[in-house]
């Protein structure tokens, strides 16, 4: 059932700014944490811009039901 | 009431417990004595409790009595005992969010609006479960699990789970921002329910984030998470019916959600399908297409917001926050970074989520989707990784990898248990249905928990000797 295993997270830096800036709020904050924290993100950015790109709204009445719990 | 007898109240469902209650057989004092002495017996094993207030407990129930004998009849919850995660304000009792950064809070002045539902409903408090810090991860130390306490229960609303599961309590209440209340109900072999996002006032409860918070009760069974759920949300009484399933349409979204999990998990999840298939449901494979990106977008979300939530802690209050556990000053202090275009593209993608959900059900007539709840069973403590998938991640990506796509929807999820793996470690399945069905839900899952036989098996730890252990200190 399984597929090939995958690696979920990409090994990619995070800029030395943000480093910087995240490390002046968590001082025990390593280098290495943060580029993880910073991968799993760009994954999670990547994924969400997939469904940008399909461009499959459905017309709001369709789904009222689904949208009177919103609240934001 | 002798010992044995007592112990034995508490593997009663609520409905029969109750059914003592007014019958006289036994007495809200009887069953909350029974909770207590259930805590002190398995405690030292499961730590699963933050505070138990037994002065408050006692009263409470005898209270409760008086009420019964006068005739004055709350409803199936009342002299019930029940648990509650310690993030959810309790009017007396501090609210610290398993975090060392809070051990000075006050005794809160009021309780959350969960809370004093289920108060008005008769429900005697025993006290507060363990929670993961501030509902933020899966693990929740120190909390075990009743089945291996060498392993964890889940998380966040792990101690409620692990409580639930020994019969230390018959619900308690959990929060789910991205599988909170499922997670731990898998890991522990019990039942949790995440209402449709919105429905239930989250008043009192400290947030982790607004966009995906939701509240909802835990229990050992189909019928007695339904009695908790009917407390805070008082829909009329209606018995969950387990008659056939002839009428009943169940989506398996396999891409996705049976892509990486430990091969038990996906035999389990078949035989699940079978079982409904010989109750009369009608199974059907329906891709969902948008599932990862419905977990990336809530991922998103709550990274975020919950570096939001705590700013103010991070900015201004350095020595509080140097008091926050590792792993959550991280999320905080990254969390600030991610720009806020991802933020808005992932509330827009919700949009998109939402309505592709709702299309699936429409187009094939759903009643429900059935998935796994988690990739694995529960994992040690010592070692929280992530094995038998076939795929590297993380604990915290893993265990919420098949739970947060339901947040992202809002969409009512019930979590129920379906089998043990050859650890002996319970296989936990979700039903996540449409909103106002949530009673086909039940039913869908009480036939289920039916077809599993499921309802009196019960962790080995409740086979070890009944002994004295010394008190948890607090």
């Amino acid at each position: 059932v399984n597929k090939p295993a995958e690696q979920s997270s990409r090994p990619e830096s995070a800029p030395d700014d943000i480093v910087r800036r995240v490390q002046e709020i968590d001082p025990t904050a390593t280098r290495e944490a943060i580029d993880r924290f910073f991968a799993e993100m760009a994954e999670a950015t990547a994924a969400v811009h997939t469904i940008d790109s399909r461009g499959t709204v459905m017309s709001p009445s369709f789904t009222a039901d689904w949208r009177e719990d919103a609240t934001e | 009431m002798s010992d044995a007898r007592a112990s034995g109240l508490l593997e009663l469902g609520i409905r029969e417990i109750g059914a003592g209650l007014r019958r006289g057989d036994h007495s809200p004092l009887d069953v909350t004595r029974a909770a207590l002495a259930r805590i002190e017996a398995t405690e030292i094993s499961i730590n699963a409790w933050v505070l138990v207030d037994e002065t408050s407990a006692l009263a409470a129930a005898a209270h409760a009595e008086t009420e019964l004998l006068a005739g004055d009849d709350r409803g199936p919850l009342h002299g019930i005992p029940v648990g509650v995660k310690d993030i959810f304000d309790v009017a007396g009792w501090p609210t610290r969010c398993g975090s060392a950064s809070r051990a000075d809070a006050l005794p809160a002045r009021a309780d959350a609006w969960a809370v004093s539902k289920l108060r008005q409903a008769g429900a005697i408090f025993l006290g507060k479960t363990v929670t993961q810090e501030f509902a933020a991860g899966v693990i929740s130390a120190p909390a075990r699990n009743p089945w291996d306490p060498d392993r964890v229960p889940g998380g966040s609303s792990g101690g409620s789970a692990a409580a639930v599961a020994v019969g230390a309590c018959l619900a308690a209440l959990g929060s789910d921002t991205g599988g909170s209340i499922r997670i731990p109900a898998a890991a522990c072999g019990v039942c949790g329910f995440k209402p449709l996002f919105g429905q239930l006032d989250v008043t009192g409860v400290y947030p982790l984030s607004w966009s995906l918070d939701t509240i909802g009760p835990i229990a050992r069974t189909v019928d007695d998470t339904w009695l908790a759920w009917r407390a805070l949300v008082a829909v009329p009484e209606r018995t969950v019916e387990l008659d056939d399933l002839r009428d009943v349409r169940v989506g398996l979204p396999r891409t996705f959600f049976l892509d990486w999990v430990q091969p038990e998990i996906a035999m389990a999840t078949e035989t699940a399908v079978t079982l409904l298939e010989q109750r009369g449901a009608t199974v059907i494979e329906t891709p969902w297409l948008e599932a990862a990106a419905a977990r990336a977008l809530a991922f998103i979300i709550n990274r975020v917001e919950t570096a939001a939530v705590h700013e103010r802690v991070a900015l201004d209050e350095p020595e509080r926050f140097a008091g926050y556990g590792t792993e959550l000053r991280l999320r905080i202090a990254a969390g600030r970074e991610i720009p806020a275009t991802a933020y808005v593209a992932a509330l827009r993608a919700r949009e998109t989520v939402r309505d592709a959900m709702a299309s699936l059900f429409a187009m094939h007539q759903l009643d429900a989707l059935l998935t796994p709840a988690l990739p694995t069973t529960a994992v040690l403590a010592s070692s929280p990784t992530i094995e038998e998938t076939g795929r590297e991640e993380s604990i915290g990506a893993a265990w919420t990898r098949l739970t947060m796509p339901f947040n992202a929807t809002g969409q009512p999820v019930l979590s129920l248990p379906c089998a043990l793996d050859r650890r002996n470690l319970p296989i936990g399945m979700q039903l996540a249905g449409s909103p106002g069905t949530e009673q086909k839900l039940f039913r869908i899952g009480a036939a289920l928990e039916e077809a599993v036989g499921w309802r009196t098996v019960r962790p080995p730890l409740l086979t070890l000797p009944n002994g004295a252990p010394e008190r948890v200190p607090r």
